[in-house]
């Protein structure tokens, strides 16, 4: 699972946990396992989902590849600013912020 | 943008916020002149908030071409720009296409991001990028 992060200037916070195509985003578990290869969810339902998940898909070659809202404030660190994608284990995600 | 809203009861009861007075517009051009905006950069544009709750958002869009046919008009698939900074409610979005006149581009926005696209009158192959703005309220 690749997780891409967008971020935005926003007062809440981001927790997450992954345990294989389940993601867990604040506590709302979603698991992605029946979204298939070539697939695109549509934004209306990630956001049904959850508020912070903007977009997800599963490439032709079956990678999940997720895109995430990141809070972060006012003197945030460029690795929040700024953040690259990961490919996380399973457990608790290191969120930037 | 200072001071309470005025509501006026229409005809059929239901509430109307009155539009704007000058003296409004005044007082939100006064604050942004005399104030200068907390900057926000990041991955996704540039966020500008006044303390009285102005907040101005810019970024840059994504390179589109119309070559998907609606009826008479050609539209690029729809993309998503996730705002740098949160609004407080849905924003007023405006943007510009880089290198034609030929083009416009439609807006969705919401809280939380703006779903735009470019259109034309005719079948145009050659991507262009956009400037994307959003101006709205934040909750200071």
């Amino acid at each position: 699972m690749i997780i891409n992060y967008s971020p935005q200037l926003r007062s809440d916070a981001l927790t997450l946990s992954k345990d294989g195509d389940i993601l867990t985003i604040n506590g709302v578990e979603i698991d992605f396992e029946p979204l298939e290869s070539g697939t695109k969810l549509p934004s209306d339902v990630c956001q049904g989902y959850s508020p912070f998940l903007l977009e997800a898909q599963r490439t032709s070659s079956g990678e999940l590849e997720i895109t995430l809202l990141l809070p972060h404030g006012k003197n945030a660190p460029t690795a929040a600013l700024f953040p690259q994608p990961i490919t996380p284990g399973d457990g608790p995600v290191e969120v930037p912020a | 943008m200072q001071g309470s809203p005025t509501f006026l009861t229409g005809p059929t009861g239901l509430a109307l916020l009155a539009a704007p007075t000058a003296a409004d517009a005044r007082s939100a051009i006064g604050a942004m002149a005399n104030t200068a905006p907390e900057i926000t950069t990041n991955a996704n544009g540039t966020a500008y908030r006044w303390p009285n709750g102005l907040q101005i958002c810019t970024g840059n869009g994504v390179a589109q071409a119309p070559t998907f046919q609606y009826g008479s008009l050609w539209a690029a698939l729809v993309a998503t720009w996730t705002y740098p900074a949160a609004f407080a409610t849905t924003p007023v979005a405006i943007g510009s296409i880089i290198g034609t006149t030929g083009r416009w581009i439609n807006f969705n926005p919401s809280v939380l991001l703006l779903d735009y696209a470019q259109y034309s009158f005719s079948y145009q192959s050659v991507s262009m990028t956009s400037k994307l703005l959003a101006i709205g309220t934040y909750t200071p």
